[in-house]
């Protein structure tokens, strides 16, 4: 039994790794920025798509 | 953080990369704070949830950076305790050496190749009246007819 669990657990190791190694982020969120050129629109889909992203995540400056 | 934006488009030629600001809705000073003189786009992750940062977790906690590829792949993450540093300018220089397409303007599908698609594409944005920076064909910070004109002459 112990033997059983143990392969159980590597077969349910190996079946999620590519959900973690392929997970796709994406969001389309109105921008806020009254200077930005974006502003009011949807960003980062559609406004930047086939861009490279940089997400700065801060609860302050 | 505006500044590096534009080091890197006028140092290193790399137009199509954008630094997005994440704050939160609850917290009302990040506008003033983070995009004061900034023309960096910011949204805001809903509160309570937060499902921008559950989505990025666990590379987005205060302060934290990720980077993201064309096809929505995490490509580099990092912290900015330290603020932007050369530690960190070099880093992000070295992610987007690696992955960086130089050829992306006008581009908008991201299928590597300019035709009708991307006409199409940028007619749909003009009439939503939705800014593309890949579709900004001149540069000029908006999409219009002329942008539709440049990408009509490279297809034909």
């Amino acid at each position: 039994m112990f033997y059983i669990r143990i392969i159980m657990k590597k077969y349910f190791i190996i079946l999620l790794m590519p959900v973690f190694l392929l997970a796709n982020y994406d969001y389309s969120l109105e921008d806020f920025n009254n200077t930005s050129p974006t502003y009011r629109s949807n960003v980062w889909q559609p406004s930047y798509s086939n861009h490279i992203t940089l997400h700065y995540f801060s609860t302050q400056g | 953080m505006s500044e590096f934006q534009y080091e890197l488009k006028d140092n290193y030629g790399y137009e199509n990369v954008v630094i997005i600001a994440v704050g939160k809705s609850n917290i009302s000073n990040f506008n003033s704070n983070f995009c004061a003189d900034s023309d960096l786009p910011l949204v805001m992750d809903e509160a309570f949830d937060y499902p921008i940062r559950a989505q990025f977790a666990p590379y987005s906690d205060h302060k934290e950076m990720a980077i993201v590829g064309y096809d929505g792949e995490l490509i580099g993450n990092l912290a900015l305790n330290s603020g932007l540093n050369n530690f960190a300018k070099d880093y992000i220089l070295g992610i987007l050496a690696e992955n960086y397409d130089q050829s992306s303007l006008g581009d908008i599908n991201g299928d590597s190749i300019l035709n009708i698609n991307d006409l199409i594409i940028i007619v749909d944005f003009i009439l939503s009246e939705i800014y593309n920076e890949s579709g900004d064909m001149n540069s000029d910070g908006g999409l219009n007819i002329q942008d539709i004109s440049i990408l009509l002459s490279i297809i034909l």
